[in-house]
């Protein structure tokens, strides 16, 4: 397993403060644009996913790849989580994770 | 010594001498003509003609007319004689009593008149005593600050009030007397009781309708009955979820009674169970129960509920406790209004029953390894914990047990019944024998998580959440389809699945030791949502 370059889970917030690294973050589905999706992260900011294929409406997608801007990635990988999913569990996991124990993760 | 006034008034209840005449006893108590009245209000509320003994004198001019004689009596020397003369106004006071509070009563009070509203009636009960044949009868009173009484008439006392005394009419009171009210019966917010006698007065009061409450309340959330004590009385209010039918119980001095189970829920998020015991199930009970088939949820407010904690908490009505269907209160408003809003689909825990289900986060949570190390079950009461464990194994030998699947009331017997010759089953407590016996789970079970294992036995209803299929139906698998193969799938696709249990933790004698004997009472799948967040929350609160 590649552990060299590990994805730090993002919310809309956390995003800007790992511009050019390796980020997941899970969004909501919005749009779709040829290429690109518009989502909405679990604490309600709207990141430009680029380079994604279309994926249905409300979705959850989780979305691995290189934060290129304050909210947008730069996609690799793209998983369809389903239309359920906890997003507050999910937001707690995003603050824990860069917060008290960012150690455990990075 | 020397006699100054050759005939005296009586003062008092001298003790005569033989030889005098017998005292008359006018019991008047509207004579108005200015004679002096002096009454003697017995200890013993027995009947009204023994306890009041009176002594009358006219003041009139002329001392012989129906005054008795009586030889003089010799004044002690140091003791100047009585200043009373026969002559002279001396008037009652007959302007009426000053109405005060019903809290300000007591004993010492003097003259006192109340108006208060009558709340409750009871029924007259006869009685025979030492003294012979009697009857009593009591009604409660509320007044406008709030004030509750209760008033209890005995014997030829019961005549004259019982046709004049009406539930929610309001009345003037006087002239009783104040004695401390019989906790054990009157469940009134008052250390005194009222009791009527010859001279007391009870004058209705038709203009006055609205100072005075019709029924004072002082309701509590269900949540708090959770922790009130035993036999408390309280009053309560809810939405009725559901009502049980009538069933007959046979009391302890042998009269059957009925009993009938409802069940309350309110906004604190809990539920209770109500029970109502003889004429409150065929009269209450069947108008609840026409409410709810025709799909309404009525309010009902109880008065007087008794606590009960056979089975958790519940309430039950006692003979002064009064129901009302659908008041018209503002807490029966708010509640509606919550329940049409919403409260009727939210989650209620119930507080009567042994069994709670684990859904609710706020459940004590618990490690394998803290069950043995906090050393649970050791106390007088049952421990109850929810554990998040993983089932490792089953025993498949005697996993179920034959029960006995007759009513007992509204719950099933259970007990463990034995074949009889002949290829019946019997039934010790029912005392019956039936072809067809149930089959309820008994399993052992060893679960496991990160501290430790355990074995836990689960019975019908975690059995069933466990394997997913009915005991019957397993016993039919194994021991009459002889099936060896859906049989041993079914044990082995349940194991290294992820439950909350609820479990029961109790210390308990077998043989000479003390074992710790553990239920699980429920087995939840774990939902990872409500999972992750309980985690969260523990994670919130234990990092510093």
């Amino acid at each position: 397993m590649d552990t060299s370059s590990p994805a730090v889970f993002v919310n809309g917030e956390i995003l800007k403060m790992y511009l050019g690294r390796r980020v997941r973050a899970v969004v909501q589905v919005m749009r779709n644009e040829g290429g690109v999706i518009i989502g909405q992260s679990t604490d309600g900011y709207q990141l430009t996913i680029k380079g994604a294929q279309s994926l249905p409406l409300s979705h959850f997608v989780e979305v691995i790849g290189v934060a290129d801007g304050n909210q947008s990635i730069r996609a690799e990988i793209c998983t369809d989580f389903g239309d359920n999913f906890d997003t507050v569990s999910y937001n707690g996991l995003c603050q824990l994770a860069n917060g008290k124990f960012k150690n455990l993760f990075l | 010594m020397e006699v100054i006034i050759p005939e005296c008034e009586i003062i008092g209840n001298p003790s005569l001498p033989p030889e005098a005449e017998p005292v008359s006893q006018n019991v008047s108590s509207t004579n108005n003509s200015g004679s002096f009245t002096r009454e003697t209000l017995n200890g013993s509320a027995g009947s009204d003609s023994n306890s009041v003994a009176r002594l009358v004198s006219k003041s009139s001019a002329n001392p012989a007319n129906g005054a008795p004689s009586f030889p003089p009596t010799i004044q002690p020397s140091y003791k100047p004689p009585p200043m009373y003369k026969n002559r002279g106004a001396i008037m009652k006071n007959e302007a009426p009593a000053r109405i005060i509070p019903i809290a300000a009563l007591n004993p010492y009070q003097g003259r006192w008149a109340i108006k208060a509203r009558v709340t409750a009636k009871g029924d007259i009960r006869r009685y025979n005593n030492a003294k012979g044949d009697g009857k009593v009868f009591s009604f409660d009173l509320l007044d406008s600050d709030g004030g509750e009484i209760r008033v209890t008439c005995f014997n030829s006392v019961v005549d004259r009030f019982y046709e004049v005394v009406e539930v929610g009419k309001v009345y003037v009171m006087s002239k009783g007397s104040l004695k401390p009210a019989k906790k054990n019966f009157n469940h009134l917010n008052n250390e005194w009781e009222i009791f009527l006698e010859a001279a007391s007065t009870v004058e209705p009061c038709p203009d006055e309708n609205d100072s005075i409450p019709t029924q004072q309340f002082n309701f509590r959330p269900i949540s708090e009955i959770e922790n009130a004590e035993n036999n408390s009385i309280l009053d309560i209010i809810g939405i009725v979820t559901s009502v049980n039918p009538s069933v007959t119980i046979l009391r302890k001095n042998g009269m059957e009674t009925q009993r009938r189970i409802m069940n309350l829920k309110d906004e604190s998020g809990k539920s209770v169970e109500l029970t109502l015991w003889g004429e409150f199930c065929n009269k209450e009970g069947s108008q609840l129960q026409e409410a709810l088939d025709s799909g309404f949820f009525p309010v009902l407010a109880v008065k007087a509920g008794k606590v009960n904690d056979f089975s958790g908490k519940s309430v039950g009505t006692i003979s002064s406790t009064q129901l009302f269907m659908n008041p018209n209160l503002p807490e029966a408003d708010r509640l509606k209004v919550w329940f049409d809003g919403g409260g009727k689909n939210a989650a209620s825990q119930s507080i009567s029953k042994d069994v709670m289900p684990a859904f609710s986060q706020n459940l004590i949570r618990k490690t394998i390894s803290q069950i043995k190390d906090e050393g649970l079950g050791r106390g007088e009461r049952p421990d109850w914990v929810t554990v998040k464990a993983t089932v490792s194994f089953i025993k498949a030998d005697n996993f179920c047990y034959t029960a006995c699947p007759l009513m007992i009331g509204d719950r099933q017997c259970n007990k463990k019944v034995t074949k009889v010759a002949g290829g019946n089953w019997c039934c010790d407590r029912c005392d019956k024998e039936f072809e067809e016996c149930d089959y309820r789970y008994l399993l052992q079970v060893q679960v496991q998580d990160h501290t430790g294992l355990t074995w836990v036995t689960a019975f019908q209803e975690s059995g069933e959440d466990i394997l997913g299929c009915s005991a019957k139906e397993l016993y039919k698998l194994k021991y009459e389809e002889n099936d060896d193969i859906r049989f041993p799938e079914i044990m082995r696709r349940s194991l290294f699945e992820q439950y909350l249990f609820r479990l029961k933790i109790k210390e308990e004698l077998y043989g000479d030791e003390q074992k710790v004997k553990i239920t699980a009472v429920k087995a939840e799948k774990v939902n990872p949502s409500m999972e992750s967040r309980y985690l969260l929350d523990l994670i919130g609160r234990h990092s510093v």
